[in-house]
């Protein structure tokens, strides 16, 4: 009897060895088909953030590389700049024009939309023609590349004398920056 | 192939032999019958079977109904056997087997109605170690002769009452009165036989047997009426060989009082003929036996009953096994090529992941700059003509209007801002229709000039202190309108 026992636990023995086998192979093989149906499903989303991720890329730099390198490196000192802007506008011509100019606000730090001084000037004089207010917004905004933020221009009519005209323009001086490294395709590309 | 089922019937101390083959609803004879038969052909049928049922007709065989405590099955047995000793003076070790039939009432109280069988410990210990000691693992039942053939007869005729067999041997003849369920009430071994090769010639013989056997039957059954008051056996049958009924119908109905019937009415196996049925009764009428009047000792069943499990969980167990094995062999393994595929694919994945998380910091630093966008386009782009806005102004300006101001204001918005324009004057002309028709013309001029987009305008004539329109019409107007930047043209 005993001995038919010790088969009985041998066969059972081989019998759980087999399903043990069988278990592992399936398991092996399911883990596998599981495995490779996720990395092909994460590679697909890896591949799309990617894509998305170069457009942003490409955009964020097109805009940055849109703007003038000499705008972006040539404000380190500020001071200088706004000195520089003062000379710049003293042959301006509004002498000419009866003119006057106030600061309303000198070299304010502000955080946005970068880092900047901002003053603010206020221009008043009056004009006889229209071409000598255009010459002088010409030299002051257009040829001047100083950063200028115009806030408001007002031109009034002043009975029996000349339209009256008030200016008010913010400088902006920004901090230097350190530019990210550009890549050479999306210099190309801009 | 099916191994056989061998039916042994020891009568008289000779052994008889007979090989069924188990159907799935019944038992086939194999062959003839074995009469008499020699240790050596015993052994050789022994070798081949694949279970041995044995009937034999003990000597020291009795059989009692009687009323016993409502108790558990092993102390009811304690119960019978010492009922056994003090009723039949057993003096050794004897063995018993009993059946309930049923639940009296004695003195009010609920008893069980046992059928027992006792019998000497010895004839069963016998039949197991000597007759077949070599064997003993393939004994699958030992029943008394009287029980075997009273259940083949319950089982086959389904008599109505109590029913008596006579099973007529050569030598011998029991007798047994049974309940229709196959319980035997009594049963009684007369040592009258029918000798088929003698008997039949002799009328005078063949009368005398028939008149010696009718009256041990009323003998039988007087002391049957004796022992179960009341009752009444009025079925008979007659067991034997093919000449005994030959000589039955001849001579023997004239003898009997009773009506006794010969063999079954139909063949209890299928495949045996009603003669050869009637004649071979007492070797098969034991499968018909109920397993309580089984005599074979409790080890012996319990090592038959281990070795029937055994054998069908291993057939199970085996079975499993090959099919596991096909199973496990036509299963598909993971292919090395599946498997660099994985690897190449979870590499391919780290890179990507690398990329995206570089270009993702990339991103973040790129986005810390993108006010610059802001303020490049606030400062430098998107302004107004200021070099010839003013001039296109008064080019399209009509002598009759007069402009009392032109206001620029940035107007509100994200990254690129637009500019808002307000212009206000006012007309003084003879008709109003004139006068709205150099406004519309104004407006219109610079409506059509790339450097406005005319928004609206509004218009208000003008009165004087006592809310009355002055004799010359005048009016004053605003145009609101949108200035195109340089960038936008």
């Amino acid at each position: 009897m005993k001995i038919k026992i010790y088969f009985m636990v041998a066969a059972l023995l081989v019998l759980y060895v087999i399903l043990h086998l069988i278990d592992i192979e399936k398991g092996n093989r399911e883990r596998v088909d599981r495995g490779i149906a996720e990395i092909e499903q994460m590679l697909r989303e890896n591949q799309a953030e990617k894509l998305t991720l170069e457009q942003e890329k490409r955009k964020l730099e097109t805009a940055l590389l849109s703007i003038p390198k000499t705008i972006l490196e040539g404000f380190e000192d500020s001071e200088r700049q706004f000195v520089d802007f003062m000379d710049y506008i003293k042959v301006s011509g509004i002498n000419k024009m009866q003119g006057n100019i106030a600061i309303s606000q000198i070299q304010t730090f502000k955080n946005l939309p970068v880092p900047l001084q901002e003053s603010l000037f206020e221009f008043q004089f009056t004009m006889e023609k229209t071409q000598q207010l255009e010459k002088f917004l010409d030299y002051l905004l257009i040829k001047g590349k100083y950063p200028l933020n115009v806030q408001q221009l007002e031109i009034k009519r002043i009975p029996k004398q000349f339209p009256h005209v008030y200016l008010k323009v913010a400088l902006l001086l920004p901090a230097k920056i350190d530019l990210p490294q550009l890549t050479k395709t999306d210099k190309e590309a801009s | 192939m099916v191994k056989p089922v061998l039916m042994v019937s020891i009568i008289d101390g000779k052994i008889h032999l007979l090989n069924l083959k188990p159907n799935v609803k019944n038992y086939e004879a194999m062959g003839e019958p074995v009469v008499d038969a020699d240790q050596e052909t015993v052994e050789a049928y022994c070798e081949k079977a694949r279970e041995i049922i044995v009937s034999a007709d003990f000597p020291s065989c009795n059989y009692y109904w009687g009323n016993f405590p409502k108790v558990g099955r092993r102390y009811l047995k304690e119960i019978v056997v010492r009922e056994a000793r003090h009723k039949f003076w057993y003096d050794g070790a004897i063995r018993a087997a009993f059946k309930e039939v049923g639940q009296t009432y004695e003195d009010g109280v609920p008893k069980k109605l046992l059928a027992c069988l006792m019998i000497d410990d010895s004839e069963v210990v016998h039949i197991e170690n000597e007759l077949f000691g070599k064997f003993k693992h393939k004994l699958k039942t030992i029943n008394s002769l009287p029980a075997s053939l009273c259940a083949v007869i319950a089982y086959t005729e389904k008599p109505p009452g109590d029913f008596m067999v006579i099973a007529v041997g050569n030598h011998s003849t029991s007798m047994a009165i049974s309940s229709p369920n196959g319980d035997v009430k009594i049963a009684r071994q007369i040592p009258i036989g029918f000798d088929e090769n003698t008997d039949c010639t002799d009328a005078d013989l063949c009368k005398n047997f028939f008149n010696e056997i009718s009256r041990d039957i009323t003998n039988t059954d007087i002391f049957y009426r004796q022992n179960f008051q009341g009752a009444e056996c009025n079925t008979f049958y007659m067991l034997g060989s093919l000449s005994l009924e030959l000589a039955m119908e001849r001579y023997g109905n004239d003898q009997f009082d009773l009506d006794i019937r010969f063999g079954f009415s139909k063949s209890p196996l299928p495949s045996l003929e009603l003669y050869e049925a009637a004649e071979w009764a007492y070797l098969f009428g034991a499968i018909y036996c109920h397993k309580n009047y089984n005599l074979l000792s409790r080890q012996i069943v319990r090592q038959w009953k281990f070795n029937r499990g055994y054998q069908l969980a291993m057939i199970a167990i085996s079975s499993l096994i090959i099919a596991g094995g096909f199973y496990y062999y036509q299963l598909d393994p993971v292919d090395p090529e599946t498997r660099s595929d994985y690897k190449s694919k979870n590499n391919n994945l780290a890179v990507l992941q690398e990329e995206v998380f570089n270009l993702k910091k990339e991103v973040d630093t790129l986005k810390q700059f993108s006010g610059w966008e802001n303020f490049y386009n606030n400062t430098y782009k998107n302004q107004p003509s200021w070099n010839n806005i003013f001039s296109e102004v008064a080019r399209n300006l009509p002598k009759e209007i007069v402009l009392e101001s032109f206001r620029i204001e940035p107007g509100a918005g994200g990254v690129v801002r637009g500019w808002n324009g307000i212009i206000t004057g006012h007309i003084k002309v003879s008709e109003w229709a004139q006068g709205l028709e150099l406004l519309r013309t104004f407006g219109a001029r610079l409506h059509r000039s790339s450097n406005f987009h005319i928004e609206k305008v509004s218009y208000t004539p003008i009165v004087d202190k006592e809310n009355r329109r002055m004799e010359e019409i005048a009016f004053n107007f605003q145009i609101n309108a949108q200035l195109t930047s340089q960038d936008q043209k």
